[in-house]
């Protein structure tokens, strides 16, 4: 990073990015790859615990297509431009950025290389200051978001895979596994959410296979669809859903009370 | 810091161009890291920034002058010029200009533009055709070039 390019460009994100990298402790990745199996309430509700931890806590919403940190956490406020750069809004004691800020609900057809620029300076310019934990969401898939996220947090980071008891959803999770693996990207354990039964063994199965932690199953619980909104931090951390993935983060080492 | 925050969107009375400052820093911390890493020392390079940035030119100038006299590449020359936009339709092959991009476009919008320019497409379309299928060709941020070095 921060080398230059043979024509002699230099991107000078790289090194905003950089210092920005130095000020957190951990970054965990929620990942998972197939679509709606819960990735971005796990990530809001994490931010939350961490929080509720006494850990300084900030969710990046990468999901650049379809952003949901800004609508499942009640956030509205527009970021504050300081001379460090732009000041997240902050709920439930967690500094939250997304495109939504910006993007206010409007569409967000970006492709390719137009992410990974989006990704690049929403790192460069967020000042999130000092972070014990910088929880991400990431969107459905293994494009372009992902592979920029994981290239730039290899050093602090760790990811959550997240699937359900799906066949197909665990095949893809399989994919994601086998591209964070390639990277070099640490895994801190694989997630079955929206469980129905005592049946976890495909999850398991998945995670002994690939050789990474299985962290148990989360319940479905109805409880938190009716989540959202302003009252949504609150709502969300006293769901069933949230008692469940707090001992999960706790099980992969994170500092939970 | 937050007393001294603006909210971004508030519109181009409370634009105290920190953004510039916040960019000028990047440069010159990119800068400095290439001489570390490298052994060498930058004589000169430059600065071209994208007109969808909107940018103030003046005072990015103004703050790089001041940064980076404190820096390892102090007597470096450098300019600051500008890179026209060119906005390309994917449905139709129109290619916008960046007056015909912002035209439309209130402040606050504007405001936005500046941070991320690739949210074009969220707040406007091709001019022609209407379409959100929109790809940036040139002139979206700051670009360091031409790097010369000893
Ligand atoms: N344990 C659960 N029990 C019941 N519903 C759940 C559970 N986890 C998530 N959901 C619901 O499933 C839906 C999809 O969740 P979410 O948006 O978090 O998934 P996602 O993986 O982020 O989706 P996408 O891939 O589209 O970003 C939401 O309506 C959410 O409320
Ligand atoms: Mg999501
Ligand atoms: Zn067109």
């Amino acid at each position: 990073m921060s080398s230059m390019s043979r024509d002699g460009c230099i991107d000078y994100r790289d090194a905003l990015i950089m210092k920005r990298l130095s000020e957190f402790s951990y970054v965990l990745l929620v990942t998972g790859g197939k679509g709606g199996v819960g990735k971005s309430t796990i990530a809001s509700t994490a931010a939350l615990i961490l929080s509720q931890s006494s850990n300084r806590t900030g969710l990046l919403d990468l999901d650049l297509n379809g952003p949901s940190a800004c609508l499942l956490l009640g956030v509205d406020e527009s970021p504050m431009e300081a001379e460090d750069g732009l000041i997240p809004p902050s709920v439930g004691g967690v500094k939250v950025m997304s495109v939504d800020l910006f993007a206010k609900g409007r569409p967000l057809p970006l492709t390719g290389g137009a992410k990974e620029e989006v990704v690049k300076e929403m790192m460069a310019l967020t000042s999130f200051g000092r972070l014990d934990y910088l929880v991400v969401d990431t969107p459905p898939g293994t494009g372009d978001e992902l592979l920029t996220i994981t290239r730039l947090t290899k050093q602090v980071g760790g990811a959550i895979v997240v699937t359900t008891s799906s066949p197909l959803s665990i095949s893809v999770a399989r994919r994601v596994i086998e591209i964070l693996g390639s990277m070099n990207y640490r895994i801190i354990g694989v997630v079955e959410n929206m469980s129905r039964g005592e049946d976890d063994s495909l999850s398991r199965r998945l995670a002994a296979e690939a050789g990474v932690e299985s962290l148990g199953a989360i319940p479905f619980d109805a409880e938190i669809m009716v989540g959202g909104g302003k009252k949504g931090p609150e709502k969300l951390l006293s769901t069933v859903f949230a008692r469940s993935l707090r001992e999960k983060l706790r099980k992969a080492g994170l500092k939970v009370v | 810091m937050l007393v001294a925050g603006v909210k971004v969107m508030d519109g181009p009375n409370m634009l105290r161009h920190m953004h510039e400052y916040t960019i000028a820093v990047g440069v010159v911390d990119s800068l400095k890291n290439f001489s570390k890493s490298s052994g060498r020392r930058v004589k000169s390079f430059r600065v071209f920034v994208g007109e969808l940035s909107m940018l103030n030119l003046e005072v990015l100038r103004g703050a790089l002058e001041k940064l980076i006299k404190h820096s390892d590449a102090a007597d470096a020359v450098f300019s600051v010029e500008v890179e026209r936009a060119r906005v390309i339709c994917g449905s139709c092959g129109y290619v916008m200009s960046f007056g015909e991009v912002v035209e439309d476009l209130d402040d606050q919008e504007k405001e936005v533009i500046h941070f991320l320019p690739e949210l074009i497409a969220s707040y406007g379309a091709c001019r022609i055709c209407g379409s959100k299928d929109l790809r940036i060709e040139s002139g979206r941020g700051v670009s360091i070039r031409d790097v010369v070095y000893v």
